[in-house]
């Protein structure tokens, strides 16, 4: 039972966000729309091994 | 005790959502699928002794079994239903979660098809 998955993502949240205010205003916007989009596949990575767990577990526990 | 653990976690979900803010909201959902995940692999071990606890229950009634696996059959696929469901309803998308539902009923009613035909044929003996 593991919580620091809750708080990894919500750091990279953050850290996405000051990135991308920083990139913004400093009018690289493009870099921007990357860095977003790294941190979403990062913490979709991450999420991903969660849901295929959850759905394994379900599955053999009511055997679907 | 487990219940103190999952309000426990379930909180901290909602200060780091709040923490996270409107604006990045697709962390949100990431953070709400994950604390669901945790929350189910917190009490799935009671969930697992409750069904095996059935199950040897009809095996001792000699009761063919058919019967505890489709319930829990449905059981599986209504909770997964409404977790997905209830992520989409949280992310604003409620027609996804309507979706959702719609086919965990219709599997619902596919899984239960065969019991129906079953209890009907009983039934219809009794006035032939």
């Amino acid at each position: 039972m593991d919580v620091q998955i809750i708080f990894k993502i919500a750091a990279v949240g953050i850290l996405v966000t000051v990135i991308n205010q920083v990139l913004t205003r400093s009018g690289r916007d493009e870099q921007a729309m990357l860095v977003t989009l790294a941190g979403l596949v990062v913490v979709l990575y991450w999420v991903i091994n969660y849901i295929s767990d959850l759905f394994n577990t379900v599955q053999t526990l009511f055997d679907l | 005790m487990e219940i103190t653990q999952i309000i426990v976690i379930c909180f901290i979900g909602v200060v780091m959502i709040s923490i996270l803010g409107k604006d990045n909201k697709e962390y949100g959902t990431y953070i709400r699928i994950v604390i669901g995940v945790i929350v189910f692999a917190a009490i799935f071990m009671k969930l697992a002794s409750i069904a095996e606890m059935f199950m040897n229950i009809i095996n001792k009634t000699n009761l063919s079994s058919t019967y505890i696996e489709v319930i829990l059959k449905i059981i599986g696929i209504a909770y997964l239903s409404e977790f997905g469901s209830q992520i989409c309803k949280d992310a604003n998308e409620a027609s996804f979660a309507t979706k959702i539902e719609f086919t965990g009923k219709i599997l619902i009613m596919v899984i239960a098809m065969p019991i129906m035909t079953a209890i009907l044929d009983e039934v219809s003996n009794f006035f032939v």
